[in-house]
């Protein structure tokens, strides 16, 4: 047995997780706020610590010295004034020693005003959207560590989970403001370095702001049960320098520019099929499954599906306006119209379903509009 | 309502707001529960537990009032 506990113990002190020094304390952050939470939670902590000590070593030293054996008799008295009064004032002094700062903080907190960029952010199953409300940049962030991993059968690497294909950018030294909402159901943006955890409800919008004081990549998660996706819609935020920003934004809506150009090419089958399996297994593989098979009484299939094989109009409504009232959302918005040919012609020729045809970016440009 | 009311002294009045806020605190001595209990009427307690649930929130207000204008 104690050879066990001897070998836990080595395995405690020796093992070094591929996640490296992680802590159990709060995070700092890199933010004014974060670090008034930060001191705010170590004095309340102190507090605590030392309410604690003097509490149970009053009870141990009273149950120590004035045991029965050494002839301790128990005063036999009912109620005690001074007591009393002592033991509600001394704890409402505590408490309003602890709300006077915290109050301080959670007013600067709730200080949303003059903010130098505001972006709106939208929780969906399982992805964040971002649109910067005067920049008419808006695009989507989803998780972009690969299923493999996710499956074992490929090594995990350090940013596992944490990792997604378009991440938020805003200038290091501004103040951002974030109004958040959700698309289907309550989740909640949370990034540990910044002390930003709000949720994010369908139909009302949260705000909350940060000034964030030193470039970076900082990582977060959705923090509010949403569904089977919950652990894989993390939340990746670069801070950049202003100019680099700026050049940042330029190059997102030149990006832009270009993919709506790429709608007017033509495309071929083996083309779309290509692009379109990427993006099945982006946007719709966490549900439909990877050979098209869905998950009976969940997740119809598409191998096989009518609406697959069936009239292409059909198919096309589905996947741009989804199903109201259920898992199937509108992509209309998330994909771009090349995408969207692609998913849906892939979804037409691949697992089998061979109805050869090709939904062109053209065709689905014109709905978008 | 009883007469006896009418004729409260002001050192009663007294009493009975010591009551009243001993009630908000939560602790009250043993005997002046008693002597509480054994008055003639409770209107005084109750009109007086209303006036100061009045006080009570001019305050509260009052102090978010200064805290959002001093800290
Ligand atoms: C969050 C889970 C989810 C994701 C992700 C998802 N779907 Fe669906 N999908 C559903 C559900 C649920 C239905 C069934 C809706 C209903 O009840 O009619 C459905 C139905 C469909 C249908 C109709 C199938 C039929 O036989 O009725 C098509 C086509 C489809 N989805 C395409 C897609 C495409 C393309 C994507 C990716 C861009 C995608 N789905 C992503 C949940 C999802
Ligand atoms: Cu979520």
């Amino acid at each position: 047995m104690k050879r066990v506990i001897f070998g836990l113990a080595v395995l405690l002190v020796t093992a070094s997780p591929s996640h490296a020094d992680w802590t159990m304390n709060l995070t700092r952050g890199v933010t004014d706020i974060s670090r008034e939470i930060y001191d705010l939670h170590m004095v309340i902590f102190w507090i605590c610590v030392v309410i604690g000590v003097l509490v149970f070593g009053v009870m141990l030293w009273s149950v120590v010295y004035h045991r029965k054996s050494r002839g301790a008799k128990a005063k036999n008295f009912h109620e005690s004034l001074l007591v009393e009064i002592t033991w509600t004032i001394v704890p409402f002094i505590i408490l309003i020693g602890m709300a006077v700062p915290a109050t301080a903080t959670l007013i600067k907190m709730y200080d949303n005003t003059e903010a130098d960029i505001d972006i709106q952010v939208t929780g969906y199953q399982w992805k964040w959207r971002y649109q910067y409300l005067a920049e008419n940049v808006d695009f989507f962030s989803s998780l972009s560590t690969p299923r493999e991993q996710i499956n074992n059968t490929q090594e995990k690497t350090t940013d596992y989970l944490l990792e997604v294909d378009n991440p938020l950018v805003i200038p290091v030294g501004k103040k951002v403001r974030f109004l958040l909402t959700a698309n289907d159901v309550i989740h909640s943006w949370w990034v540990p370095e910044f002390a930003v955890k709000k949720d994010a409800i369908p139909g009302f919008i949260n705000e909350a702001w940060v000034i964030v004081d030193k470039p970076g990549v900082y990582r977060g998660q959705c923090a509010e049960l949403c569904g089977k996706e919950h652990g894989f819609m993390p939340i990746v935020v670069e801070v950049k320098t202003v100019a680099e920003y700026e050049s940042w934004l330029a190059e997102v809506k030149q990006a832009d520019a270009k993919q709506q150009q790429a709608a007017m090419k033509s495309w071929n089958l083996a083309d779309l099929m290509a692009m379109g399996e990427e993006v099945y297994n982006k946007a719709c593989l966490a549900c439909h499954q990877a050979e098209g098979e869905g998950i009976p009484g969940a997740f119809p299939a598409l191998k096989n599906s009518p609406v697959a094989l069936g009239e292409v109009s059909v198919h096309i409504d589905v996947v741009l306006n989804g199903k109201p009232g259920t898992a199937m959302q509108a992509y209309k918005e998330q994909l771009s119209a090349v995408e969207l040919a692609a998913v849906i012609t892939y979804e037409r020729n691949a697992w089998g379903n061979k109805t050869g045809d090709i939904v062109t970016p053209a065709q689905i440009a014109e709905l978008k509009e | 309502m009883p007469d006896q009311q009418n004729k409260l002294k002001k050192s009663d009045w007294i009493k009975v707001v010591l009551s009243v806020l001993a009630a908000f605190f939560g602790v009250q001595s043993r005997s002046n529960y008693k002597r509480d209990f054994s008055s003639n009427s409770y209107w005084p307690y109750i009109f007086a537990g209303l006036v100061l649930m009045l006080v009570f929130i001019a305050s509260v207000y009052l102090l978010v009032r200064f805290a959002l204008a001093y800290l």
